[in-house]
């Protein structure tokens, strides 16, 4: 079949026909649909990994005493016990200036709930609620008001999980959604073979940010309701990454007061944040009056750890003190408080309030924000790697094809030669 | 850790897979099990970065989707073989389009057993309403290694565009796409295709008159035969895309996975077995050899964007690795910036394994310079390159390797990678591309830029009832 295209100068449609591919390889994103949770078969696979993360940082309504919430709920792997994905989140409440810091992990059962319009509805929405009686979680997303909803809440009460209930409310304040990493996309972890692969998303995770939402909510906690106010940053990830070391990282968000925002992420192999991969660095900023973006990669970024603080509760040692060489300049980093570690299902990490000093470890303040320090590098009891994921949220096949393998075509070639 | 080595090829063939990147079908439930048993790995352990680990429970759930979830959107970022196609559709239609399907590589003559090196490359750009359809231009250029001659043209093929295949829906191995260039009023025509089922490519051109609007055009005829071979399709960089000019983020900050403006979809075959039947008008060679292909897509021919401020090339080195690097300048200082975001750096090694450098991990210092007596463009052509794997010195092997273009020139050439020092010991053979132009081609602008595109920079978020994500960037 042969189709010739037209000579017209009115009204000449696109290229088009036999040939000529206008589905695929075209935007990387579309929103408002992307930011609901994946599904279908691409996904469904022991690598899935996806979340929707918001810190924030504000105030006590009440006592004006300064505040951090943590949150976010992911959707992992598949759990057979479950027939859907491995549904938990992760919360934490710290209190800046008295250091109070409360941290709780929901595993939660039970069947997942989710409501939703058509995909190309211009009130997009949608809803997903889990509610065990135990643990609960609820994420909705409405379009037209560009206004999240996380809620949730945990009876448990032991070392690591502390009883809690959150509801609260994010609206998409300038700039809006900005693309992270490379442009939308971050090869996440560090796979010594070098084999992310865009046609299955192995290795690769779609990221983009929402640096600023108003937040508004109450948080039950300690014994007492604190209703708060605070300016969120929000993510989300997707991608079939449950595959390189990608829990071996030293990641950070940060706000100047000038309004100028800064996050990066760099990777480790190995264990102990000592096998430093800078070669998979990656680094954003955003002017805080124009908002206009720069980004680096690779050794661009440095964290340089200066001290390392010692959890009394794992034993587990994080560089919670340092140097950040970045191409907007040099600070060092701190924690508000350093105790600020949760346990996930592969292990404990810091999800916790950091800021940044200039020109000195005793420098001003001029920026503050989170961090993310996880070195989760136990196996699990069946011997594989947390970055795998725990075995629970693993029981579909494992589909070899995912990562991208050197081959041939399938006819050995009949001509040539080397030079 | 010591990585796994790689599954060899045998066992893909046996399998009768697609090349390269292509994802391939997932097997499910007790099909997955039977195969991960036949293969033997159902009892291992699986580990990041260790070999792919089979089925360690048969389980074969429903599709999981319902409302509220997204199952079309956001899944992969390629689709193969299609997108070895060339790309058009409402979203490529317009003065920001630009594709490439570019080869460059090393040839012996069949007959005298002399050596030369080729370039050829089909640019589809823009949108000329004459036409109707994108300009497509080819790009030649050859270089007598021995004589230490070098011969080039450029031409815009003014014929009528054809196209056909086997459309997006057939089995992997069943893909084809062919796009034929009929006879302009000067005789000059051309044809590409594709066929998945050997992974081949074909680059033809019969240009005996070529454009009086640029320099120094040589008359010619090729017609280039190339099959991938391993480590087959991989991505230049590890996302799959690139930005694509300096410029753009420094002055305009417009690269926008929404829009797609300024970004690159990007595919490299390092390797592929080529022969050329090539005609000049004192030459007439049988060439064998192997190429460097390359495929690059995208709206990134935008206003403000320096894409031409480039240093490119790729290396076969002595010791197997195949390097490849882009590096960008200063549109106003002309000095490199290894710091600015789209520079990259990859090594191929010879069992496949490809490693990713990005940023500052590459840098390239300019040692001596060309200057090009037809447009006067000063050419970095002898340079130290300082990568990840070591520091080499890179030579022309002919410094008049420059190509006249609609907007400039470009410097397209073969050269030599030494070690050392710049009269050190010949390690690998590359090739290099130097671009310093403005902006762009003057051809195919019939079609205005895509508003959402050239949409002023900077911040500012509508309100929300009006907000489209991303559109400011």
């Amino acid at each position: 079949m042969t189709i010739s295209l037209g000579t017209s100068t009115v009204g000449q449609p696109p290229v088009g026909g036999p040939g000529i591919e206008t589905e695929t390889g075209q935007a990387v994103y579309q929103l408002p649909r992307d930011h609901a949770w994946h599904g279908g078969a691409f996904y469904q696979s022991n690598d899935y990994n996806e979340w929707h993360y918001i810190t924030a940082l504000g105030h006590d309504l009440k006592t004006g005493q300064r505040i951090s919430v943590f949150w976010v709920p992911l959707a992992q792997g598949w759990q057979a016990s479950e027939g859907r994905p491995l549904h938990n989140v992760l919360f934490a409440f710290h209190n800046l200036d008295t250091g109070e810091f409360h941290t709780s992990m929901c595993y939660i059962t039970g069947k997942l709930k989710s409501e939703g319009s058509a995909a190309d509805a211009k009130d997009f929405w949608f809803k997903y609620s889990i509610d065990d009686g135990n643990n609960g979680f609820t994420t909705e997303y409405d379009h037209q008001k560009e206004a999240w909803r996380f809620a949730g809440y945990n009876t448990k009460d032991n070392t690591w999980n502390q009883p809690f209930k959150l509801n609260m409310t994010a609206i998409l304040k300038t700039p809006g959604y900005v693309p992270m990493a490379y442009w939308g996309l971050e090869s996440i972890g560090v796979d010594p073979q070098h084999r992310q692969n865009p046609e299955s998303m192995y290795g690769l995770t779609y990221y983009y940010t929402a640096p600023t939402m108003s937040c508004k909510g109450a948080v039950e906690v300690g014994g007492r309701t604190v209703e708060f106010e605070a300016d969120g940053w929000f993510e989300h990830q997707w991608g079939n990454f449950r595959n390189t070391f990608q829990y071996r990282y030293f990641w950070a968000w940060f706000r100047f007061a000038n309004g100028d925002l800064m996050t990066f992420r760099q990777y480790y192999q190995g264990s102990g944040f000592n096998d430093v991969q800078y070669n998979v660095n990656r680094y954003m900023f955003m002017d805080g009056a124009t908002h206009r973006r720069s980004y680096g990669f690779g050794p661009a970024i440095k964290v340089i750890p200066s001290k390392m603080w010692v959890s009394p509760k794992s034993g587990k040692s994080y560089p919670w003190y340092g140097r950040l060489e970045t191409p907007q300049g040099t600070y060092y980093y701190e924690p508000t408080h350093p105790d600020q570690e949760g346990h996930g299902l592969a292990g404990a990490y810091i999800e916790g309030v950091i800021q940044l000093r200039q020109g000195s470890p005793e420098g001003p303040i001029v920026a503050t924000g989170f961090t993310e320090m996880i070195m989760l590098t136990e196996p699990f009891e069946d011997g594989s790697d947390p970055s795998l994921g725990p075995p629970i949220s693993r029981s579909l096949p494992d589909d070899p094809q995912l990562p991208w393998i050197a081959q041939v075509p399938r006819s050995a070639p009949a001509t040539g030669s080397s030079p | 850790m010591t990585p796994p080595e790689i599954q060899d090829s045998e066992a893909f063939e046996t399998k009768n897979l697609t090349g390269g990147t292509a994802r391939r079908t997932f097997l499910t439930g007790a099909a997955a099990t039977v195969a991960a048993v036949a293969v033997g790995r159902a009892s291992a352990k699986p580990s990041p970065g260790a070999a792919p680990s089979a089925a360690r429970k048969a389980f074969d759930p429903a599709t999981f989707t319902g409302p509220g979830f997204e199952s079309e959107t956001g899944n992969q970022v390629y689709h193969f073989p299609r997108d070895n196609a060339m790309h058009g559709g409402p979203w490529y239609r317009g003065a920001e389009y630009q594709e490439t399907h570019y080869f460059t590589g090393f040839f012996k003559d069949k007959r005298t057993g002399k050596p030369y090196s080729v370039f050829f490359c089909w640019a589809s750009y823009g949108w000329d309403a004459k036409l109707g359809r994108p300009v497509w231009v080819s790009l030649f250029s050859m270089t007598d290694m021995e004589r230490k001659k070098f011969r080039q043209a450029v031409h815009p093929m003014s014929g009528q565009l054809a196209s056909s295949g086997s459309g997006p829906d057939v089995p992997a191995n069943a893909f084809t796409a062919e796009y034929v260039l009929g006879k302009d009023a000067n005789g000059n025509e051309g044809l590409f295709s594709y066929q998945s089922k050997d992974e081949s490519f074909r680059w033809m051109a019969n240009v005996p008159k070529p454009t009086t609007g640029l320099k120094n055009q040589t008359p010619y005829s090729i017609d280039c035969r190339a099959r991938v071979v391993k480590p087959g399709f991989r991505c230049p960089l590890p996302y799959g895309f690139t930005q694509e000019g300096l410029g753009t983020d420094v002055a305009n900050n417009l690269a926008n996975p929404f829009t797609g403006a300024a970004l690159s979809w990007y595919i490299i075959a390092p390797c592929m077995e080529a022969e050329i039947k090539l005609k000049l008008d004192d030459m007439d060679l049988d060439l064998t050899g192997q190429v460097y292909y390359e495929h690059q897509w995208g709206r990134i021919r935008i206003p403000g964007m320096e894409q031409a401020r480039y240093t490119w090339g790729w290396a076969r080195m002595d010791n197997g690795d195949i390097l490849n690097w882009r590096t960008y300048r200063d549109a106003k200082t002309g000095k490199y910036v290894p710091s600015d975001p789209a520079n990259r750096f990859n090594v191929i090694r010879p069992d496949g394994t490809v490693q990713y450098f990005m940023g500052p991990a590459f840098v390239y210092e300019p040692q001596k310079w060309w200057k090009s007596p037809e447009t006067g463009v000063e050419y970095p052509v002898y340079g130290k390159m300082i990568t990840p794997v070591g520091v080499f010195f890179t030579d022309p092997i002919v410094e008049v390797a420059e190509a006249q273009l609609f907007n400039g020139g470009m410097w397209e050439g073969a050269a030599r990678l030494r070690k050392d020092s710049a009269t050190g010991p010949v390690v690998g053979h590359s090739f290099c591309e130097f671009m310093w132009a403005p902006f762009d081609s003057p051809l195919g602008k019939d079609i205005p830029y895509d508003p959402a595109i050239t949409a002023p920079s900077g911040a500012g978020m509508p309100e929300a009832r009006d907000f489209r994500a991303f559109t400011n960037w």
